[in-house]
């Protein structure tokens, strides 16, 4: 086979083409990870989460019964 | 009668998925409340009959876990065995609370609950039928903790878990993390008590000894074993929906 000018042309073409396009597709990728590693682009969810629990008390005395205040002693004491 | 205390230790927090997984909750290091898996709830502010007290309350347990859907709560009410027994004046806070701590020996009162009630004369004070109506101002505090707990002296830790480490367990298997509350109930801790009068040659109230009979109806209200009583789950704490 013989190469002639013309397909030599187009071979170089070529080359050129891929090293461009290799190149265009490391720089993308090495912005891709740059931005994927930066704080901003932080898009994994958190591994923890912060939580509350609440206490209260209640202090109402409903039922008592051995409890009994003066008045209710005064009431039943036999005088 | 008069609440004038209500404190407690909280400790090993845990959520429950919905599938029933416990998950541990790291609690926040605030260096003020809580402190490795303990955390003490402080109801109390010092003001009124609560004069033994202090200003500062803690009513949030904070910490993280997993992100998840958690659809339960479940906790411990004491100190655990390798926090209760050291030296409370080197102890970091929240457990340098002199006032939560009995001894080496004994370790921390897991709740420190005490009311003022203004009763009638007892019997041995004279015969209701003579004497004037004279008020008597008592209280009946309940301190809850570790008893039977094996060292050479009050002042030496044990070295081996207390006999009774009247830990209580509280579960809620359905609490609302973002709704609900969890209600420690004086009513419910008292429901069965008496606390008019002291059994005869006990401590006052409640101090957890197995021989003070004023404990069986606290211990049971708070599910723990005592003597012959038959334990059922405790009543103390539930879930309510914030105010």
């Amino acid at each position: 086979m013989v190469m002639t000018n013309s397909s030599a042309g187009k071979l170089v073409t070529g080359f050129r083409f891929g090293v461009w396009m290799s190149l265009v597709c490391f720089l993308a990728g090495a912005a891709l990870a740059l931005s994927a590693s930066s704080v901003c682009a932080q898009t994994k969810p958190p591994n923890s989460q912060h939580v509350e629990i609440s206490f209260a008390e209640s202090l109402e005395i409903n039922h008592l019964p051995a409890v009994r205040d003066m008045k209710t002693w005064a009431q039943e004491r036999v005088w | 009668m008069t609440p004038q205390d209500l404190r407690f230790f909280v400790s090993d927090v845990a959520l429950v998925t919905s599938d029933g997984t416990v998950v541990p909750v790291a609690l926040t290091q605030d260096g003020i409340w809580q402190y490795k898996s303990a955390a003490l709830i402080d109801l109390e502010d010092g003001s009124g009959a609560c004069r033994n007290g202090n200003a500062a309350v803690h009513k949030t347990v904070s910490g993280s876990v997993p992100p998840g859907r958690y659809v339960g709560l479940r906790f411990n009410v004491g100190v655990p065995f390798e926090l209760d027994h050291g030296d409370t004046l080197a102890a970091p806070s929240p457990l340098n609370m002199t006032a939560m701590f009995w001894s080496w020996q004994s370790g921390y009162k897991f709740i420190r609950a005490e009311v003022a009630v203004v009763a009638a004369p007892s019997n041995s004070e004279g015969s209701e039928s003579t004497s004037s109506p004279r008020a008597r101002s008592s209280g009946f505090p309940v301190h809850i903790g570790s008893t039977g707990c094996a060292s050479t002296s009050e002042t030496t830790s044990p070295a081996s878990p207390c006999k009774r480490p009247n830990m209580i367990s509280v579960s809620l298997p359905q609490f609302d993390l973002s709704r609900e509350t969890v209600v420690f109930d004086l009513d419910k801790l008292l429901a069965g008590s008496d606390v008019t009068t002291n059994k005869p040659n006990t401590p006052p109230g409640c101090m957890s000894f197995e021989n003070d009979p004023d404990c069986a109806p606290v211990m049971k209200a708070l599910g723990l074993p005592f003597r012959d009583v038959a334990v059922v789950p405790q009543q103390v704490f539930y879930a309510e929906p914030k105010p």
